[in-house]
């Protein structure tokens, strides 16, 4: 009796001293999500930390300027998952890349509430990375080394075509679709197999060639007149991330050093930000000849770039410039930033968005 | 009546903290003991901010691990990636885990690829005690890679006592929830009259696999940790031996292997299997001598190490389905320490240490590094009745050697520490202040991980400031004893190594500044209920206020660091009694974010885990026979220390032992 009097005391002494702990003084955003009905905005994938579950999705508003972070889970109530890569918007949906938590999140483009989560199959190669959207189809690539096309209206995987090894990026020119084949876990043997961009027939989804490039291929753009660029990362050390341009010969030419790049009309915008360097570069080219455009197509001071860029794309409604930077160059965990440039290079806005913002969708 | 409102009073004053142990056992910080070899001097001065923790008292604190008994420990944290294989790690005063050395016997343990110790490896039954020691330490008599970390946890294996036969023998199994078997057994023999030899090993298997709930947003659902069986073993042979009236030999030889699933972090929407294993093995062999004159004591210690990691992990995404690394490291260690007992007031202490390491991995970016490590440490003892004091001065220089390319850049260092305390009353109320200049040397991991390379790493430098008081009481009343201990400490990092990832590879830069500011509380309460029953309680309190102050700029100025409880403690009470002996522990750890912004998205809950041993010893035939059972986590509350590995929900365990 006595043992159990002194055993409640101590419990509800400790238990307090927890509980004047637990109320919040966290750093939030306000707790609104998107109004509904829109919308002149673009939409952020931010990757998130591999390995937390943080991937998220923010909605910039550009008619108010306004920001709305975490949109997926104020409309779901749950996370997005871990590692989100890239989405597109086609018809009345989203498709969002998951790549760790391996699924294809479809959310609808008004409300985010999820459609479906579209996840391959037990056994069957998955990790999603990039995403877009032709012809009524929504293709993604999966790192397990295959595209698999999903069709929009059962929302289910249709068919695979094997390419790879880690497919990174795609794009859709002259009727095919572009892949690049990065081989970038095979560090170990110098990406060995990782110099070609495979080439899918679009009609028969077969891969129909594969395009020999620098190691690495990571990143693909092209134009409306057809002209495909791939960055090639290297070695991230004595091989330089490079970019190419491929005719549509399929005859591959260098055309300069980028870490990241986005085409507009017969510009192609590139960053160039490698590992360790203290100034970064943000030259323009013309597609058409594959010359520099402009040195530096951005106008802005200091404060108005972005410290640790991981993403650039543009409005193809009105050419903005949209880049997405980690908020310094050595915080790769807390929340970034997107920047928001004219078409003529000068500065519109800077937004405070989840952390790692790297896919963009309209 | 009485002894009621005389708890309950104690609480009250003592609330919201901490009582400490009983005091034949350990809290006190009044007296030393030299376990640096095997002598057991006793020292009766105040002392700096040293605890010991006796493993006799485990069944009477629910001790129910070397973690768990850490975690016990002022300024104390365990990281736990969860489960019974996974690894556990000891983080002192928010410094991390790299800023304690951990020594075994007197020698420290090396990890030279990372940095730290894994603590789940070491079986209570091979352990005597641990010590604790937070910055200056007031023993001089130590190698000097004693003084070369911010704070020291000594592990002491148990060495026999013949009263009326030659050999002792010991046999124990344990076993428990998930698949949990773990058999140990013991025997040493005495040789002549002042030698033995003692041999022993351990066991464990388990499965693992225990269920957790997954919280989601407003979603939860049950699911199981997959993946996580593990294997490991461990065994030891020890000898003490008297070289001559003078002369003491010890001996030992370790060999450690274990074979262990890795169930990985939970990653949502994701219930694929985790592939991971990794396969380790550790083998060290150490000899110490120590030799006493008048006023002199000389020892020497050597040692050879080696460890071998294989990790194996499948996904199709990597070349050929499957990654293998194998990852190998050596160290060949050796000291002499020379201590000079002027009078009966001064004594002066020179260490020097010379470490060699050498690691490497089977991938094509491995540059075979290899470090050379001279460590020199002068230090000088000041004591009378009411006053100590210590000075150390480290010097340690640091050459590093590849194979293959350029090697990280040679490090040279001093490093000053100085401690004072003082019992100016005629009672058990001592005061202490103290000061250390540490470093710590980049890993080999963070110097070499990749071709990226960070070669430029220097240390990450830490200070530490302390001032703390103890205030015993012993008596033959109701109240046998009681003691509180405070220290209020001011820690400063600069050059923390920073881990940035950079696609697949991460590089690490000296970019943070943290300060520290914090509070340790112990306390505990012997209370005599009648003649044959007693009442024990101790608990610890911890606040620990540890901000990252790298940049003003940056949106995680003034951020808690991650993994640190702003407010943590725990407590047991045990009713100790001649039927069934019980005791209740709790602890109680407040929120923490696991990246460095203190986010929503980042919080981990704070938890409250409650635990339950009941244990009794008699005479079995003529064996010792001890019994004991543990209800872990008792209320079944799922909480996580790392982010995404839960820890599991209500446990059982139970042990039988004999003694012959």
């Amino acid at each position: 009796m006595e043992f159990k009097r002194s055993f409640r005391t101590i419990a509800l002494l400790m238990m307090g001293a927890v509980s004047l702990t637990a109320c919040s003084d966290d750093d939030d955003d306000e707790p609104n999500n998107a109004p509904e009905e829109k919308f002149n905005a673009v939409l952020v994938v931010n990757s998130g930390s591999m390995g937390q579950n943080d991937a998220s999705f923010s909605v910039i508003d550009l008619d108010s300027n306004k920001v709305y972070n975490n949109s997926f889970f104020k409309a779901n109530d749950k996370r997005l998952g871990d590692t989100g890569q890239d989405a597109v918007r086609y018809g009345n949906k989203i498709y969002i890349a998951v790549s760790g938590s391996n699924t294809v999140e479809v959310i609808d483009g008004k409300t985010f509430k999820t459609v479906k989560t579209i996840k391959p199959a037990e056994g069957y190669p998955g990790s999603p990375r990039d995403i877009l959207a032709y012809g009524g189809k929504i293709y993604v690539s999966l790192y397990d080394g295959y595209v698999a096309k999903i069709d929009t209206a059962s929302l289910a995987f249709e068919d695979t075509v094997a390419v790879g090894p880690n497919p990174e990026e795609m794009t859709i020119a002259n009727d095919y679709l572009y892949v690049a084949n990065s081989d970038g876990l095979n560090y170990n043997n110098g990406y060995e197999n990782g110099k070609s961009v495979s080439k899918i027939d679009l009609k028969t989804f077969k891969e129909t060639s594969k395009i020999e490039v620098l190691i690495n291929p990571c990143k693909l753009a092209s134009d409306k007149s057809g002209n495909v660029f791939v960055i090639s990362m290297g070695n991230y050390g004595d091989i330089p991330a490079t970019i190419q341009k491929i005719d549509k010969k399929d005859k591959v030419t260098k055309i300069g050093e980028a870490s990241l790049m986005a085409c507009y009309e017969n510009t192609l915008y590139t960053i160039n930000a490698p590992f360790g360097a203290t100034t970064i570069d943000f030259i323009s080219y013309n597609t058409t000849d594959g010359k520099v455009a402009k040195e530096n197509y951005l106008n802005a001071t200091a404060e108005e770039l972005p410290s640790n860029p991981c993403g650039i794309s543009v409005n193809p409604n009105d050419g903005n410039i949209f880049i997405g930077s980690y908020v310094s160059s050595a915080d790769y965990t807390s929340d970034g930033n997107v920047f928001e440039y004219k078409a003529d290079g000068t500065f519109k806005a800077k937004y405070n968005v989840g952390v790692g913002p790297i896919g963009f969708a309209y | 009546m009485d002894k009621i409102e005389l708890t309950s009073l104690i609480f009250l004053f003592a609330a919201p903290l901490t009582f400490g142990e009983p005091a034949d056992s350990t809290f006190s910080t009044n007296e030393i003991e030299e376990v640096v070899v095997m002598g057991k001097e006793q020292e009766k001065t105040p002392n700096a901010t040293t605890q010991t923790l006796q493993i006799e008292e485990s069944e009477r604190r629910g001790i129910t691990s070397l973690p768990n008994a850490i975690k016990r420990m002022a300024g104390a944290d365990i990281k736990d990636y969860g489960g019974i294989g996974g690894l556990k790690t000891i983080s002192v005063r928010s410094l991390g885990s790299k800023h304690t050395a951990v020594t075994y016997d007197g020698i420290a343990l090396s990890d030279c690829q990372s940095g730290q110790i894994d603590l789940g490896r070491f079986t209570l039954e091979q352990l005597s005690q641990i010590k604790l020691t937070i910055g200056e330490d007031d023993n001089i008599l130590h190698t000097a890679r004693h003084y070369g970390s911010a704070s020291v946890l000594e592990l002491q294996s148990t060495s026999p006592d013949y009263v009326d036969k030659n050999y002792n023998a010991q046999v124990k199994l344990k076993a428990g929830s998930f698949g949990l078997v773990s058999p140990f057994v013991s025997f040493d023999h005495k040789i002549g009259k002042m030698n033995w030899v003692k041999v022993s090993a351990d066991f464990l298997r388990a499965d693992g696999q225990y269920p957790y709930i997954l919280t989601n947003g407003k979603l939860k659902t049950e699911e199981k940790r997959k993946h996580t069986a593990t294997e490991s073993g461990h065994a030891e042979i020890n000898g003490k031996f008297q070289l001559s009236s003078r002369t003491q030999l010890s001996a030992k030889s370790y060999y450690y292997a274990s074979d262990r699933e890795l169930p990985g972090q939970v990653i949502l929407n994701n219930a694929k299997e985790n592939k991971e294993t990794s396969q380790d093995q550790n083998f060290f062999t150490q000899l110490q001598t120590r030799t006493d004159w008048e006023r002199t004591t000389l020892l020497f210690n050597g040692k050879f190490n080696w460890a071998a990691c294989r990790y194996h992990d499948e996904a199709k995404q990597y070349p050929n389905g499957e990654v293998n690394f194998n990852y190998f490291q050596r160290e060949w260690y050796g000291n002499s320490t020379l201590r000079y007992k002027a009078n009966d007031h001064f004594s002066f202490a020179n260490a020097f240490d010379y470490t060699f390491n050498s690691y490497n991995f089977n991938a094509y970016n491995c540059v075979y590094p290899k470090r050379h490590s001279l460590q020199d440490a002068i230090s000088a003892k000041y004591e009378n009745q009411w006053l100590a004091s210590t000075a150390t001065l480290l010097g340690s220089f640091f050459k590093n050697e590849v194979e293959i390319g350029e090697a990280a850049k040679d490090q040279k260092r001093l490093s000053p520490a100085w401690a004072l305390a003082f019992h100016p009353f005629p009672f058990d109320l001592s005061f202490r202040a103290s000061y250390k200049d540490i470093f710590r040397m980049a890993t080999f991991n963070e110097l070499y991980f990749n071709q990226v390379g960070a070669k430029n790493l220097n240390p990450e430098r830490t200070k530490q400031y302390n001032v703390g008081s103890t205030y015993q009481y012993h008596s033959d009343k109701t109240i046998k004893s009681f003691g509180i201990s405070v220290d209020g400490y001011y820690n400063e990092v600069k050059d923390k190594i920073v881990a940035i990832p950079r696609m697949f590879f991460w590089s690490f830069l000296n970019l943070g500044y943290v300060e520290i500011f914090g509070i340790d509380w112990m306390s505990h309460c012997e209370i005599k209920t009648s003649p044959r029953s007693a009442l024990l309680l101790s608990a610890k309190y911890a606040f620990q206020k540890a901000v990252d102050k790298t940049d003003k700029a940056s949106v995680v100025y003034g951020d808690q660091i991650p993994y640190t409880p702003l407010h943590s403690g725990n407590g047991s009470l045990a009713f100790e009694n001649p039927y069934l002996n019980l005791s209740y522990n709790i602890n109680l750890v407040g929120k923490r974010y696991c990246l460095p912004q203190n986010k929503a998205e980042n919080r981990i809950d704070a938890y409250i885990e409650h635990g339950i041993t009941a244990y009794k010893q008699f005479k079995f035939k003529h064996f010792d026979t001890k019994l004991r059972g543990d209800v872990l986590n008792l209320t079944d509350k799922q909480y996580e220390v790392v982010k995404w590995y839960p820890m599991p929900r209500r446990s059982y365990q139970a042990s039988v032992e004999f003694i012959f």
